[in-house]
């Protein structure tokens, strides 16, 4: 038994020292002059070197290509700093979740964190990485939507479209920005130089999948995000109760002008874009 | 008097044949669901666990046509840490989803610590090591409630502290678990290459009798390497490996493994036709001397 645990102990010893090598620049430069399984002393042969390098371009690459295929618009804004900002984070931050994509998460907090290095020229640089990590994740997200014979009809009467229940799209998720983020998309997109400064604009956005797989995000105000998080809040919800609860709310009502018939074409709206499905 | 089969050997027995397989990967998947040329399917498990929209789509339709087989990236059989539980409950419901009659992973590590590295890593081989992977396998096999089969990885450099040939590692994995083998006939003729072995003795140390499933693929060069791309068409060199292997071993799935740079479909097709060939003529000649071989025994008893 004794033997057994060392024996592992051995096996772990490599594997750690593997690695730290593999996934460290500075561990790779320094290991053949260090003590361990790999140090030159030990490992004479120019294959075992050969090797390393080997691997440590093959996870370099296929992580290059991953984080420059879910951040497309980061990566044309950062241009070569692109890749020493992944190298940084992945150095910095462990991949726990098996999913190969899952390894790119968190570079949004880790940009945020670190914004007197990596967010100097473009303050929004978080929010941006965010918002395309926000648009994998919706087309990723396990969640099942109602299927469309599930959904109740129109010509209902008042009393009976109340009744109905108002089921919020499980891959809805919805963030505040602080930058005009789509306005900032489309002058990346279309090539254009950005300004010096960039004025803040808060915004809330919400991004989810709908029932063709194809991926959604809107702007939203702020009855139509109070409605989603009453949607949120209570999941069996009627669209009568909907109402009550938005109408009663003193801050919307006062400041963002809740009449009835406002609220129901936001209802309209939200069920529209499949933000939420009346059933 | 013959050994008597292990539990695993019994299972083989009972295992569906399979035929020639592809692998679904998101870019051919239209053509590849369209194709009458394929039998069955192997998926990466990872890209499928607890993933819905288009995967999950994808997943439905292939699995209303096919038989499927989960061929995993990141069961990290080989880290000295303990088995990811919510990774095996995770592959767990998938393989039960796809009524999967077998399922397999790679004979590497690939993740330190609960970091996963995305790479498929040679483990150091020993004796030890060895026992702590067969440990594993076994569990995995036993929770996962099917055959178990673990895959021989291309790698580009031996571990220091090695101290047996990889073929012996394989072979005593395998047997200690009592778990079948997906044997890679292009990883064979890789790592022949970058490692300077005869692909041939790799073979004969093997036990072949445990191998389940077959991968043919193409690959690349890079100055100092063969690497396992599985983006090439397939070479000469390993369809004489196939061919050796088929006839040494009773594979129930002969599978191409085509990842990137991808071709025509209708090339795919080929090349799967040249494998489908190979496999039915030297199978019905198995089928044929099984039969002609049994014809003499009863000849040879009936006087009695
Ligand atoms: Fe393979």
């Amino acid at each position: 038994m004794k033997n057994k645990v060392m024996q592992v102990d051995l096996l772990k010893e490599t594997e750690r020292q593997m690695h730290q090598i593999l996934m460290h620049q500075e561990a790779r430069d320094q290991y053949a002059d260090g003590e361990g399984v790999f140090a030159r002393a030990n490992v004479a042969d120019q294959a075992v070197h050969d090797g390393i390098e080997l691997y440590a371009r093959l996870i370099a690459n296929g992580r290059r290509s991953l984080f420059a295929s879910i951040y497309p618009l980061a990566e044309t804004l950062l241009g070569k700093k692109f890749d020493a900002l992944i190298q940084a984070f992945r150095e910095s931050n462990k991949a726990t979740h098996y999913n190969f994509n899952r390894q790119a998460q968190g570079l949004a907090q880790f940009v945020e964190a670190n914004k007197n290095i990596y967010a100097t020229r473009y303050p929004f640089l978080s929010e941006l990485i965010e918002y395309e990590w926000l648009e994998l994740q919706v087309m990723e997200h396990e969640g099942d939507l109602p299927p469309a014979s599930h959904c109740a009809k129109d010509h209902h009467s008042p009393e009976e479209y109340a009744a109905i229940s108002v089921q919020l799209n499980p891959t809805l998720i919805g963030v505040d920005f602080d930058y005009p983020i789509q306005d900032l998309i489309e002058s990346i997109q279309s090539g254009e130089k950005l300004p010096r400064r960039f004025k803040k604009s808060p915004c809330h956005m919400v991004f989810l999948r709908d029932r063709d797989d194809d991926q959604r995000v809107v702007q939203l105000g702020p009855i139509a995000r109070g409605m989603i998080a009453r949607c949120r809040a209570k999941t069996d919800l009627t669209v009568g109760e909907l109402l009550v609860q938005v109408l009663q709310d003193r801050e919307l009502s006062e400041h963002h002008g809740s009449d009835l018939e406002n609220l129901l074409s936001i209802i309209d709206d939200l069920s529209e874009m499949q933000a939420i499905f009346l059933v | 008097m013959g050994l008597k089969k292990s539990a695993f050997m019994h299972s083989k027995d009972q295992l569906p044949y399979l035929g020639i397989g592809l692998g679904l990967r998101r870019e051919i998947a239209s053509e590849t669901l369209r194709s009458d040329k394929i039998d069955w399917l192997e998926i990466v498990p990872e890209n499928y666990m607890r993933i819905g929209g288009h995967a999950r789509r994808r997943l439905a339709k292939a699995r209303a046509k096919h038989t499927i087989v989960t061929h995993g990236v990141n069961l990290s059989i080989g880290c000295a840490d303990p088995l990811d539980q919510n990774y095996l409950d995770d592959l767990k419901a998938l393989l039960d989803y796809i009524d999967a009659p077998w399922f397999s992973d790679h004979l590497c590590f690939t993740s330190f610590e609960s970091d996963y590295m995305h790479e498929l890593l040679p483990l150091p081989l020993t004796e030890q090591a060895a026992l702590h992977v067969a440990d594993r396998a076994k569990r995995v096999q036993e929770f996962c409630n099917r055959p178990f089969l673990l895959e021989n990885i291309s790698y580009y450099m031996d571990v220091p502290g090695s101290e047996m040939q990889e073929a012996s590692f394989f072979a005593r994995v395998v047997e200690r678990a009592d778990c079948g083998i997906l044997l890679d006939v292009n990883n064979v003729y890789v790592n022949s290459i970058n490692l300077n072995f005869d692909p041939y003795v790799y073979l004969a140390a093997l036990p072949l009798e445990r191998v389940v499933q077959i991968h043919v693929a193409g690959h690349s060069h890079t100055d100092t390497h063969l690497i396992d791309t599985h983006g090439a068409p397939i070479i000469e060199p390993v369809f004489e490996l196939l061919q050796h292997v088929l006839e040494r071993c009773d594979a129930k799935a002969v599978m191409l493994e085509r990842d990137q740079n991808f071709p025509d479909f209708v090339e795919i097709e080929n090349e799967l036709d040249i494998i489908r060939k190979m496999v039915e003529s030297t199978y019905s000649c198995k089928t044929a001397r099984n039969i002609c071989d049994s014809t003499i025994v009863n000849d040879l008893v009936a006087p009695l």
